[in-house]
C-alpha cells in the first residue's frame, strides 16, 4: 500500500468538450419528442477520452485495498478469497445476456443454477423452503422478519415486540423496527452469551421472534442455544438464525438441527462471492416447513425433469422484495463455490477458518485485553483498553497503524459491549506465514505504543491519505463535486 | 478446488501450538448432541476443470438472442468494454464497503463522481451510494417522504412498473402507510381526476415516467394540486433522464428507480443499480450511504462516508433503514459506463432508442387489426399494442431466427395488483421496446413475423 501518494483529479476536472469516444453511433434528432417534454439542459457529465478515463479509474482503483492486496481481517465480514474462475464464468455471456422476464424454456440452466444452489443452502442450514431473492443480508433479515410478521398475523396476533442480544449487529434491531416491532434488548452474561434467565424474564406471548448470530458476534457459540429455542418456542416466538457467522459452522451444526426456524445466508461472506466495495451481495432467506407458505414469489421448482417458477403460494406469500429473483450472476458464483468444495470441502472451510482464528488469537492475546475468555471459533475479540489506559493508545489508532504495515485493520468498536473492541476474522484462505505475519505487526505496534505514542496518533503515514476529518464533513457536507466550493477547486 | 493452503503439517503445527491433537477439539463448545454427524449431501468437489465443464453443460440449456424487443424494467443497451474491465479491477470487487477511508479512496472517489453524475442527470443534489434495485429504491423513497412529513397516504399511479407497486405493497405494509393507486387515461396519470382527493393526509405521489407502458407523464402537474405533498419521480430507464424533463423541473422532491441502463447487463435480473436522488430537506431521511468531501490530517483533498447517524451500525432501531450493503459495484460500473459515454453518448444511446421504437411503432400500426391502445400519447422506447396474433406461430418464427418477440401481457405474472390492464383485454396485449441496439433487419423481420403471425 505504501508508496502510492497522489491527488487523482475528479473526472469533471478532465473533461474537454467533444472528446468523447463513438461507443455507438452519433445521433442527435430529438424530433420524436415533444419540446415541453425534453430537458432544457444537458447534464454536466465529463467529456473524456477513452484512454483517460480507463487512467483515471485505474489510478482510483491504486489507491484502494482488496482481498487480492493483502489479509483482510475484518471480523463479522468473512473476507475471504475470491475464486477468479467464478468472475470468468459469471461475466460469460450466455449468463449476463439473458433477459429476465425471457420464457422459462428457454432459460433451464438459470432456474437449475438457482435450483440446486437453493437445494444446497437448504441441506447446510437443516431448511425445508428457500427464497434467493434478497439483495443483502440486511434484505435477508428484513424478508425474514416480514415472513414471521405473517406467521404471526395467521395465528391471530402479529405479536409486539423482537428480541435481539446486546452483542447483535446494527441490522436486526433495525430490520425488526422496519416491520412495526418493538425492539427488547437481552443483555449479554460475564461468558458474552444470551444470559438465558433475562431472555426467560423478557419472553412472552408478544414476543414474535429472537434474533441470533451463532456463533455470536464475540466468535462465540451460543452453547445453550437448544434451551434459548425452548424458552423462545415454548412462547411460541421463532427463532431467527443472523448467518453472518455461518463460516464457522458449515457441515459441523446446521441452524435447523439448533431449532431455527430460520435463517438468511450472506454469499458475500460465507460462500466467496465479492462484496465489491460495498455490494452486490445476495442474502437467499431459508424457512421451516411451517413458514414455506410465507416466501416470497416466485420459488424455483422442478418436475417432470423441468425448472419453473412457482406462484402457487401467492396468496398466502409476504409478497415480493425486489424486482426479478434475486443478483443472479451473484448466485451463480455461489452455486461454483459450493461445487468446486462439495460437501467435505465446506466442512474443511469451516474448521481452518476457526483453526486460524484460534491460531491467530492465541498468538496475540497477550498483547491486548481479552474480554471473553472462552473458545473461539471462526473470529475472536480482543481489546485496547490495557493500551489505552497505559499510553493512550486506542482501539482507532492500532486499527490505522496497521494499515501502515500493509494490512487491512480489523473491525474496531464493534460489538458494542467490548470497549476498545478489535474484532479479528482472518479466514481459511489466509496461510500460517500470513497470520504469523500480522500478529508480529500487532505485537510491534504495542511496542511503539509505548515508545512513540504519538506515531500511532498520527497514524496512518504509509497510505494515500492521512486521517480524513469526518467532523467536518459531518457539519457542512459536500456530496457532488458542483458544490465544492470554487477555490478548493 | 479448495481455496485454502493448508498443508498436513501446517495443520499439525497449529494443533501443537494450540495444544490439541484434534481439530475437532475446536468444536467442543458446540454441544455433542446438536453436531451434525453425517457428511453434508453436497456434490463436488469439482477441480477447477471440472467446474468449466459443469458451466459449459449448463449454458447448453439457457438461450441467449441476437436481438431483444422486450424491456420493461430491463433493457440491453451497448456496454463499452472499459467498463468490464475497469470493474473487474480486484482492487475495486475485492474490497469491503470503505469503512478504513485511508485505504479507500479509490471507492470513495468515485462514488463520488456517481453521486454527482446521479445528482446531474435528475437535478436534485443529493444521491446517495445505490440501492439494491428501483423498486427497493422505491419503496424506500416512499418511506423517506413517510419520515419527512410524517403523513401517511401514498398515491401511487398505475402506469408504475406492476412488480413496482408489489414491492412497495411488501415494504409498507407494516409502517401504517394505505396506498391509493390513481388511474391511467390515455395511457397517462390521471391528475387532473385527483382535484376533489381529500389533501391533509398526502404524503407522496408516486409517478414513474416513462410509465410501465412507455408512456411520458408530466408529473409537475401533480405539485399543482398537491404542494405539501413529497412528489416521487420514478424512472426505470435511466437513459431517459439525459433526453426528458428533468424531474427537478417537475419539482420532484424525490428522484428514484433502476439504472440497469446505465453499463449494467441483463444478468436475468439482477445485480442491478437501485438509486435515489433528493433535495437537501430530504438530507436526513434518505437511506444507505453517502460519500462527501472533506480534508485529511495534512490538509489534503479526501473522501469518506458521512452522515452515517442516520445509518443501522449506528442509530440500530432508529436507522432511517437497515440498508447495509447496497450495490456499491454497480454504481462504479455506472459512473465508468457515463464517463466512457460522455453526454454526446448517453443522448445518442437514448435517441436511438427511441428512433428505433418509433419506426417499429409506425410500421405495425399500418397493419390491418393492429390498435395502439394510447394512440397520439408521446412513448419514450417503449410501446403497447393490440394485435390479435396466432402466438405460437409468431414465438416459432422468432426464435427461428433468434430474435426475443416483445412482452405477452397475458403471461405476464405480475399484473394482479394493477387495475389498468383488465383481465378481458389481456389476450392480445403486447408490449414492445427497442433500444440503439436493434437493427433495421431485426425491425424488419419482427414486423414481417408479426404480418404472417396475424389472425
Amino acid at each position: 500500500m505504501s508508496e502510492i501518494k497522489y491527488n487523482e483529479k475528479l473526472i469533471f476536472q478532465s473533461s474537454m468538450e467533444g472528446r468523447s469516444g463513438d461507443f455507438i453511433p452519433n445521433y442527435t434528432d430529438d424530433s420524436l419528442i415533444p419540446k415541453n417534454l425534453q430537458r432544457e439542459s444537458p447534464p454536466r457529465l465529463p467529456s473524456v477520452p477513452e484512454n483517460e478515463v480507463v487512467r483515471h479509474f485505474v489510478r482510483l482503483s491504486r489507491l484502494n485495498y482488496g482481498v487480492d492486496t493483502g489479509m483482510y481481517p475484518l471480523g463479522s465480514c468473512t473476507m475471504k478469497y475470491n475464486p477468479k474462475i467464478n468472475e470468468k464464468i459469471a461475466s460469460e455471456s450466455n449468463f449476463s445476456e439473458v433477459h429476465p422476464y425471457q420464457s422459462e424454456d428457454s432459460m433451464q440452466g438459470i432456474l437449475r443454477i438457482m435450483y440446486e444452489l437453493g437445494e444446497d443452502l437448504k441441506e447446510i442450514s437443516g431448511m425445508d423452503g428457500i427464497t434467493l431473492h434478497p439483495a443483502a443480508g440486511a434484505h435477508g433479515e428484513l424478508t425474514g422478519i416480514l415472513i414471521t410478521r405473517a406467521y404471526h398475523t395467521k395465528q391471530g396476533n402479529p405479536r409486539k415486540k423482537i428480541l435481539v442480544p446486546d452483542s447483535s449487529h446494527g441490522t436486526n434491531p433495525a430490520t425488526a423496527a422496519m416491520c412495526g416491532y418493538r425492539v427488547v434488548t437481552i443483555p449479554s452474561n460475564e461468558n458474552g452469551t444470551i444470559d438465558v434467565e433475562k431472555l426467560k424474564k423478557n419472553m412472552d406471548e408478544e414476543v414474535a421472534a429472537l434474533m441470533v448470530t451463532n456463533p455470536n458476534t464475540l466468535g462465540v457459540f451460543e452453547n445453550e442455544i437448544k434451551e434459548i429455542a425452548s424458552i423462545v418456542h415454548e412462547m411460541g416466538g421463532l427463532l431467527y438464525y443472523d448467518g453472518a457467522n455461518m463460516n464457522a459452522i458449515m457441515g459441523i451444526v446446521r441452524p435447523g438441527d439448533m431449532g431455527f426456524d430460520m435463517v438468511h445466508f450472506n454469499l458475500h461472506k460465507t460462500f466467496s462471492t465479492p462484496h465489491g466495495t460495498g455490494g452486490p451481495g445476495a442474502g437467499p432467506v431459508a424457512v421451516k416447513e411451517k413458514l414455506k407458505e410465507f416466501l416470497p414469489y416466485p420459488t424455483i421448482a422442478f418436475k417432470d425433469n423441468r425448472y419453473f417458477f412457482d406462484y402457487s403460494h401467492r396468496d398466502s406469500s409476504i409478497g415480493k422484495m425486489r424486482t426479478f429473483y434475486g443478483n443472479f450472476l451473484v448466485l451463480l458464483k455461489a452455486y461454483l463455490y459450493i461445487r468446486a468444495n462439495g460437501g467435505e470441502g465446506l466442512k474443511r472451510v469451516s474448521e481452518l477458518a476457526v483453526l486460524n482464528a484460534n491460531y491467530l488469537k492465541k498468538k496475540i492475546e497477550g498483547l491486548f485485553d481479552l474480554p471473553y475468555k472462552n473458545a473461539s471459533m471462526h473470529e475472536f475479540v480482543v481489546s485496547a483498553t490495557n493500551t489505552k489506559k497505559k499510553y493512550g493508545i486506542r482501539a482507532l489508532d492500532i486499527s490505522k497503524r496497521i494499515l501502515d504495515y500493509g494490512f487491512h485493520a480489523p473491525t474496531v468498536y464493534f460489538p458494542l459491549i467490548v470497549k476498545e473492541a478489535l474484532m479479528i476474522e482472518p479466514t481459511e484462505t489466509e496461510t500460517i506465514e500470513n497470520l504469523d505475519r500480522f500478529a508480529e505487526v500487532l505485537s510491534k505496534i504495542v511496542e511503539e505504543a509505548e515508545l512513540n505514542p504519538q506515531l500511532l496518533h498520527e497514524a496512518p503515514i504509509n497510505t494515500p491519505i492521512g486521517r480524513p476529518d469526518e467532523v467536518t464533513a459531518n457539519r457542512k457536507p459536500i456530496l457532488s463535486a458542483f458544490a465544492i466550493p470554487d477555490k478548493e477547486g | 478446488m479448495s481455496y485454502f493452503n493448508h498443508s498436513k503439517n501446517d495443520i499439525e503445527k497449529m494443533l501443537s501450538f494450540l495444544g490439541m491433537s484434534n481439530i475437532d477439539e475446536l468444536f467442543t463448545s458446540i454441544p455433542e448432541e446438536i453436531q451434525l454427524k453425517r457428511p453434508l449431501k453436497i456434490k463436488g468437489p469439482y477441480p477447477e476443470s471440472e467446474l468449466v465443464k459443469l458451466s459449459e453443460e449448463i449454458k447448453g440449456s439457457i438461450k441467449t438472442y441476437r436481438e431483444i424487443f422486450r424491456g420493461a424494467g430491463a433493457y440491453k443497451h451497448f456496454i463499452p468494454a472499459a467498463v468490464d474491465e475497469i470493474t473487474s479491477r480486484a482492487e475495486f470487487y475485492t474490497a469491503y464497503t470503505p469503512y478504513q477511508p485511508e485505504v479507500s479512496q479509490g471507492s470513495l472517489q468515485a462514488i463520488f463522481e456517481y453521486q454527482t453524475m446521479m445528482s446531474e442527470l435528475t437535478g436534485l443534489p443529493v444521491s446517495n451510494a445505490s440501492m439494491y434495485d428501483g423498486a427497493s429504491a422505491t419503496a424506500e423513497s416512499i418511506l423517506m417522504a413517510w419520515r419527512h412529513n410524517k403523513k401517511s397516504t401514498v398515491l401511487i399511479s398505475e402506469g408504475i412498473h406492476p412488480e413496482y407497486l408489489q414491492v412497495i405493497n411488501t415494504y409498507i405494509r407494516h409502517t401504517g402507510i394505505t396506498v391509493h393507486t390513481i388511474p391511467l387515461t390515455r395511457g397517462l396519470t390521471n391528475i387532473e381526476g385527483l382535484k376533489d382527493t381529500v389533501k391533509d393526509d398526502i404524503s407522496s405521489i408516486v409517478i414513474q415516467s416513462p410509465n410501465f407502458y412507455g408512456n411520458i407523464e408530466e408529473p409537475g402537474k401533480v405539485k399543482e394540486i398537491f404542494p405539501e405533498a413529497s412528489l416521487i419521480y420514478v424512472t426505470n430507464e435511466a437513459l431517459s433522464l439525459p433526453v426528458l424533463k428533468k424531474p427537478s423541473d417537475h419539482g420532484a422532491d424525490i428522484c428514484c428507480g433502476e439504472a440497469q441502463s446505465l453499463g449494467i447487463p441483463l444478468s436475468a435480473g439482477g445485480p442491478y443499480l437501485g438509486f435515489i436522488t433528493c433535495s437537501n430537506e430530504y438530507l436526513h431521511t434518505i437511506p444507505g450511504r453517502l460519500v462527501g468531501v472533506t480534508k485529511d490530517s495534512n490538509g489534503k483533498r479526501a473522501y469518506t462516508m458521512t452522515l452515517s447517524a442516520r445509518e443501522q451500525h449506528i442509530r440500530r432501531e432508529r436507522a432511517t433503514s437497515n440498508i447495509c450493503s447496497n450495490h456499491a459495484l454497480m454504481a462504479i460500473r455506472a459512473v465508468v459506463y457515463m464517463s466512457l459515454m460522455g453526454v454526446t453518448g448517453l443522448r445518442s444511446a437514448a435517441l436511438l432508442s427511441i428512433k428505433n421504437a418509433h419506426r417499429l411503432y409506425r410500421a405495425l400500426i399500418e397493419l390491418k387489426n393492429v390498435e395502439p391502445v394510447y394512440p397520439n400519447t408521446p412513448f419514450f422506447h417503449e410501446f403497447l399494442l393490440k394485435i390479435p396474433l396466432d402466438r405460437k406461430k409468431l414465438t416459432e418464427r422468432l426464435e427461428r431466427n433468434s430474435y426475443l418477440g416483445p412482452l405477452e401481457i397475458s403471461t405476464f405474472p405480475y399484473l394482479k395488483e394493477n387495475s389498468t390492464i383488465k383481465n378481458s383485454e389481456e389476450e392480445s396485449l403486447y408490449l414492445f421496446n427497442t433500444t440503439e441496439l436493434n437493427t433495421e433487419q431485426g425491425i424488419d423481420y419482427l414486423y414481417s413475423a408479426i404480418k404472417e403471425s396475424l389472425l
